[in-house]
């Protein structure tokens, strides 16, 4: 009978000692986990992801403290992080999932601060004065509308909704608009010739400028609302990086990578 | 539901019905080919058919990103068109399905081709049938269970076609923003809702047409 076989003896010696091997490489494991410093987990948006390895790096560096960033659009990180997700610190794209975030019941947020203000600019795939795109000068609304341009879907992406409030200011009218899923999407459509225009996440416009992208000009942050971007500490594993994204050194290396840094921040805080 | 949920309920019926229209036109000699041929590119072709089964969508979506944009093979298609791309319309959308959807109406009728008796196709030549008669009075009817497979699943996978649109669609309502799309808005912009009622009309669907394709005797559905 079967249930009979399954005790014979020599199958439940192989049980005891599969058994004795499992628990051994647990053990194992668990002092390795153990004896490294705890890793920081950090849900960071799209956009700020690679000026966040650079200072993640830098803390890493400092401090001997792993980091685990994780990358994705803000609206995917909320719904993770309130179905349990474990992260120590996320950094939004913008300021309503933050606050969002402080007020479900089942979530508790430590700390929410502004760390960025992202700016926008046009990137284009001939020079950008092929569009009269210019500094201070913009083309007119006729010649305008003949391009086809990609942008940040407004429902998904800050980034979009400035991008849409800037077009609507000055009447701006393109024959096509592109909704990329996310800011970092509008550089596929316009590298892979798709598009003749985009309007792109400054940071983004900088880091791919040297190789790949024609020609960029940035937009005076007067012509768009801001678009604020801030971060809130879930666990306190996360606090001494929250710091030091606030950190002047910090602060001069996010300005370097195409954003504003808040005015009002004392150094440390 | 508001204009735009609508707009993207029949447009993703528009697609779904345009690509398993055209699906079924293309695929019906393709498979009697790979069912009866035996040519020697036959496996090759089999393979190319099957790709979309085991490709990420992302494979896809950027190849014809490419393909489909200014830079790719197609420019001189594209200029006689006056088009600058077919990227970000419902006709870059319609090829997309086409290919997305391709091994899933391939694969049944080419089961179904397969299983007709030659005796039977050799009895009819010999009584002077000719080859489009055999085809249309023997053939056909008997891969009947087939196309209707063929068909159910045509339709449910480019109703529920995701990651290929969201690369070269562009999520333009009216044009390009099909429900799957819509679902994804909504529940990345947390309007849960909305997506609720959305994602379970769709799971309803599905499950509706699955079980009205299984419900039938059949034999196993060959994907």
């Amino acid at each position: 009978m079967l249930s009979y076989n399954i005790f014979k003896r020599p199958t439940l010696k192989f049980i005891k000692s599969a058994t004795g091997l499992v628990l051994a490489i647990f053990i194992y494991l668990d002092g390795q986990v153990a004896v490294a410093q705890p890793t920081i987990k950090v849900a960071v948006a799209a956009n700020f992801q690679p000026t966040l390895q650079r200072l993640a790096d830098l803390y890493s560096a400092r401090t001997n403290q792993k980091i685990l960033i994780s990358s994705a659009s803000s609206g995917k990180h909320f719904a993770q992080i309130n179905h349990g997700a474990g992260y120590d610190l996320f950094l939004s794209a913008d300021v309503k999932r933050a606050e969002l975030l402080q007020q479900q019941n089942n979530i508790q947020v430590l700390a929410r601060k502004t760390y960025a203000y992202g700016l926008l600019a046009w990137a284009c795939n001939t020079p950008c004065s092929n569009y009269a795109i210019q500094t201070n000068s913009l083309p007119s609304a006729a010649e305008f509308s003949q391009w086809d341009i990609a942008l940040a879907n407004s429902n998904l992406a800050p980034y979009g909704s400035a991008s849409e409030q800037y077009l609507a200011n000055h009447y701006l009218k393109p024959r096509k608009k592109i909704r990329a899923e996310n800011i970092r999407q509008t550089f596929q459509f316009l590298l892979s010739g798709n598009v003749d225009l985009a309007l792109v996440a400054k940071s983004n416009a900088v880091a791919f400028y040297s190789d790949r992208l024609h020609s960029y000009q940035i937009i005076s942050p007067n012509e768009y609302p801001a678009i604020e971007q801030q971060m809130v500490l879930l666990n306190n594993k996360g606090l001494g990086f929250f710091h030091f994204i606030l950190s002047a050194t910090a602060r001069d290396i996010i300005q370097l990578n195409g954003y504003l840094v808040p005015a009002a921040s004392r150094q440390g805080d | 539901m508001d204009e735009q949920t609508l707009q993207a309920l029949w447009l993703t019926t528009q697609l779904a019905m345009a690509t398993t229209a055209i699906l079924l036109f293309i695929s019906t000699p393709l498979a009697w080919w790979l069912a009866r041929g035996n040519s020697w590119c036959r496996s090759l072709v089999e393979a190319l058919v099957a790709l979309p089964l085991v490709l990420p969508p992302t494979v896809i979506g950027f190849y014809l990103l490419i393909v489909l944009g200014p830079q790719g093979p197609l420019v001189p298609l594209l200029d006689w068109l006056g088009l600058k791309t077919l990227n970000f319309s419902f006709s870059g959308l319609l090829i997309a399905s086409v290919i997305y959807s391709l091994p899933f109406v391939v694969q049944p009728l080419r089961q179904g081709f397969a299983n007709i008796a030659q005796p039977q196709l050799d009895l009819a030549a010999s009584l002077g049938a000719s080859y489009w008669d055999r085809f249309f009075s023997i053939s056909l009817p008997q891969s009947k269970a087939y196309y209707l497979i063929a068909l159910v699943l045509g339709f449910t996978h480019t109703v529920g076609e995701f990651g290929v649109v969201l690369m070269v669609g562009g999520n333009i309502p009216g044009e390009t923003q099909v429900l799957s799309i819509a679902i994804y808005e909504m529940v990345e912009s947390l309007k849960y809702q909305q997506a609720h009622y959305l994602a379970a009309g769709l799971l309803l669907f599905s499950f509706a047409a699955l079980i009205l394709l299984y419900r039938r005797k059949m034999p196993a559905l060959p994907v």
